[in-house]
């Protein structure tokens, strides 16, 4: 699969989390950039939904940052 | 035509404060009030049962509406914390209330969606067996069975109980309901010695199902959001609402918010609301929809007559 991080970012974006999106690094977990556990899970929705993907529990460490996001997604 | 006549509500005095919770769960101000949006929650009694919550609630009704208990012919309760496994709470809440031994009572173990379903099994009931009047309990106190060490539950839920008086002389009447459970998930919500909810995966199943369901209850009855005039949704956290809400594409302003001084009173919420807003809203179509543990989840319209 292939997914860009503008891609990532955009949904980030329509999840409308309190993050700056101007500011947003893409190598920092985005829990520490103002994104919380309902905007997590909100965002991991929208990424199912998109990309007709079921992103299992266990796999969520694995998609804390825009790109452990494209990282996980694109080895799918 | 039989319908809901008049509603009332009990929701405890005590307050418990999620702002004392800041520092334990390392949330702010703002997830407080607008992600979960429960500042406070409602706390019964210790001691305090389901059933002590339904009198309380039709001491409220009969206050109001003096209720002549001879005429009362069927009696619900909607809850999943029941006085006892045996037996069931409504026969409890008919001794207590002194009802007529021509009454029927029994239960429906049901959580969030149970106010929608017993809404339509009162209505069904009592007409199939020529009733005229009945009353449709909502009750559960979850401050018993809470883990307070929990973030994803001990955040959200409020104690509290309603009362619906069906009747012939209703204030809204029923147009349509529908229904649908997910029962492979069952574990994602469920209590065992303490609740626990899979925080995430019923933010999916809310999400996902409810604005579907709705909408597909619209489309069957040839209406769209120009013909409803209110949405009341399970008050499930601010989060929940405010995402059906904006998955559904309608009005902010048609959709109430109103747990922020309770939480979360699962089958209560939408009476809860639908008391308040009886004597305050004109005539029109209102949807409800209401899901949670089971997976479970229904919906309604309902229209005010008058």
């Amino acid at each position: 699969m292939t997914v860009t991080v503008e891609e990532v970012r955009s949904i980030i974006e329509e999840a409308e989390t309190m993050a700056d999106m101007e500011t947003l690094s893409n190598d920092v977990a985005l829990t520490q950039q103002e994104v919380d556990s309902l905007d997590m899970a909100n965002i991991l929705l929208l990424i199912e939904e998109k990309y007709d993907v079921k992103i299992p529990d266990e796999d969520m460490n694995q998609l804390q940052s825009v790109d452990g996001i494209v990282a996980y997604l694109s080895g799918l | 035509m039989l319908g809901i006549e008049t509603i009332a509500t009990y929701i405890p005095e005590a307050r418990k404060s999620n702002y004392d919770l800041k520092e334990k769960f390392e949330i702010e101000n703002d997830f407080i009030e607008n992600k979960i949006g429960v500042k406070y929650h409602a706390i019964k009694d210790k001691g305090f049962k389901s059933s002590d919550m339904c009198v309380k609630a039709f001491e409220n009704l009969h206050y109001n509406s003096n209720i002549n208990l001879e005429e009362i012919e069927c009696c619900i309760v909607v809850t999943q914390n029941p006085d006892l496994n045996i037996p069931h709470t409504s026969a409890i809440v008919h001794g207590k209330l002194g009802l007529s031994s021509t009454c029927a009572a029994f239960d429906i173990s049901l959580g969030c969606s149970g106010y929608v379903y017993g809404l339509s099994n009162i209505i069904s009931f009592m007409k199939n067996n020529g009733m005229k009047k009945g009353l449709l309990f909502t009750s559960d106190q979850y401050s018993d069975i809470i883990d307070e060490d929990d973030k994803n539950t001990a955040l959200l839920f409020g104690d509290a109980a309603t009362v619906t008086l069906i009747s012939e002389d209703p204030t809204y009447i029923p147009i349509d309901f529908s229904f649908g459970t997910n029962g492979k998930e069952y574990k994602e919500l469920i209590n065992k010695d303490k609740l626990y909810m899979n925080g995430r995966a019923v933010f999916n199943f809310t999400a996902t199902t409810a604005p579907k369901h709705i909408k597909a209850l619209l489309e069957k009855n040839n209406l769209d959001d120009t013909n409803i005039m209110k949405y009341y949704l399970h008050q499930g956290s601010k989060y929940i609402v405010d995402t059906i809400r904006k998955r559904l594409k309608v009005d902010e302003q048609k959709v109430p918010f109103d747990m922020a001084e309770y939480g979360n009173t699962v089958s209560s919420s939408i009476p809860i609301i639908l008391a308040k807003d009886i004597k305050n809203t004109p005539k029109g179509k209102i949807v409800l929809s209401a899901f949670g543990v089971g997976l479970s989840w229904a919906s309604a319209i309902i229209e005010k007559i008058k």
